[in-house]
């Protein structure tokens, strides 16, 4: 009996072990999770933060807005798709695929977004994530061909699976690289929609507007930046802030304007000047053919 | 020594049962009441979360909105954790915008942005039908939809 009891407790601190990194993975529970622990009476107060973005599609979905025009020859090759070898360039091209799908989806070329589709399933295969998560939008995307809305709403679910599956797997680093892929090719393929600066012009409006995903791409990835990947986004994030620090911001206000109903706010947004545009256009272009090219 | 295998054991039992939550949880926003139609042209954000949350457990969701958009924020858990304590506040300040416990504890909340800008979410469960011991014992979901227009 004494034996058994000693096994069982062998046994049992083996899982306990385990436990014991269930409770980290706890502290991390759904996607992007940090905590910060305190003591309130007999209740733990845990406060946890959860840094969320837009897709791509809905990042490019307010460029279509401002009528920029379709230009293919900045989008990146699908056929290129199997020529990177580590994890962190496959992961990057992943996302500069996501949003390359996301953009021609909106701008209704099917046959185009469905070979981005093949090439986001090609790598998502290498980066260990499931097959399901695309087989289903595959599918959908041959049966849909020629309906516009069908194809966007498309594109921004191959992300929302994409980042669900990650998120639950354990594998935000991943997410927080291949978030940052798509959002250097939205910011490369609007940057290049413009020849020249325009004070006013919608573009360069949205592209100012550039700065509020990329704050939170970048508290995201300072949570993972144990990760040796996600190091390397960090330095890319961290040169565009300096160029987007250079913009101040003012201080939201709010109105309930009758119960549930809120109105915000701001007196008026400093605009994107000719240099920080110009900046901003250099910098996106230059770490853009950093992670698309190939060794 | 019964004590200690017991203990023991039921860790092991908890571990799994505490994952099968976190997964139960993933797409709660979605069926759950918070998926209602607000109305037409409203489109699904893909901001929209669900997370495990206790009694005591914070989760401070930073967002961004655009702006000329009107936003639906709808939020849902099971019945026993309401209400639900929510506040809007601005990233850049910390400013508390929005409280609904001076608005009846709304869980649906319409939204009109002017300018894009980042916003935290904090949400906390008050459950105060729950006794103290309980408010220690449970888990559940809590669900965050987010809708949108053109405004």
């Amino acid at each position: 009996m004494e034996k058994l009891s000693v096994g069982m407790i062998v046994l049992a601190s083996l899982f306990y072990l385990n436990g014991c990194n269930s409770n980290q993975s706890k502290k991390k529970t759904d996607g992007f999770q940090y905590n910060d622990s305190t003591k309130l009476s007999d209740i733990e107060v845990t406060k946890s933060f959860i840094y969320l973005f837009p897709s791509p599609g809905d990042v490019l979905e307010r460029f279509y807005e401002a009528e920029i025009p379709y230009l293919p020859e900045f989008l990146h090759d699908p056929d290129q798709a199997d020529s990177y070898l580590t994890q962190q360039d496959k992961a990057l091209n992943m996302g500069v695929y996501l949003a390359d799908i996301a953009y021609t989806a909106l701008f209704y070329r099917t046959t185009e977004a469905v070979e981005y589709l093949d090439a986001i399933q090609d790598l998502g295969g290498e980066l260990n994530i499931s097959s399901t998560a695309f087989e289903s939008l595959i599918k959908r995307a041959k049966n849909n061909i020629g309906i516009r809305d069908s194809l966007v709403s498309l594109s921004n679910d191959v992300f929302y699976n994409m980042v669900d599956f990650l998120e639950n797997s354990g594998q935000e680093h991943t997410v927080a690289v291949i978030s940052f892929g798509a959002y250097i090719e939205s910011m490369y393929l609007a940057v290049n929609s413009l020849e020249t600066y325009e004070e006013g012009h919608p573009v360069i409006q949205q592209i100012r507007e550039l700065k509020y995903p990329m704050e939170n791409l970048m508290n995201q990835a300072e949570s993972e930046s144990d990760n040796e990947d996600v190091q390397a986004v960090l330095r890319y994030i961290d040169e565009l802030s300096k160029i987007y620090s250079e913009i101040a911001e003012e201080k939201t206000t709010a109105k309930v304007t009758e119960p549930g109903v809120i109105n915000l706010s701001k007196k008026k947004a400093q605009p994107l000047s000719e240099n920080n545009f110009k900046d901003v256009k250099e910098s996106a272009i230059a770490i853009r053919q950093k992670i698309v090219e190939t060794n | 020594m019964k004590r200690i295998i017991i203990i023991i054991l039921s860790i092991i039992l908890f571990t799994p049962v505490l994952e099968a939550q976190r997964k139960s949880c993933r797409k709660f926003h979605l069926y759950a009441e918070c998926n209602a139609n607000p109305g037409p042209r409203f489109k699904y954000d893909g901001q929209s979360r669900s997370n495990i949350i206790g009694v005591g457990d914070q989760l401070i969701y930073n967002l961004v909105f655009y702006s000329s958009r009107e936003y639906n924020l709808s939020f849902c858990t099971s019945e026993y954790f309401e209400p639900i304590h929510i506040q809007l506040i601005d990233a850049e300040t910390e400013d508390v915008l929005y409280d609904n416990s001076e608005d009846e504890f709304r869980q649906v909340i319409t939204m009109n942005v002017d300018f894009t800008q980042r916003i935290k979410i904090l949400v906390e469960i008050k459950a105060e039908s729950m006794t103290e011991e309980e408010k220690m014992e449970f888990l559940g979901c809590l669900g965050m939809m987010i809708q949108y227009k053109k405004s």
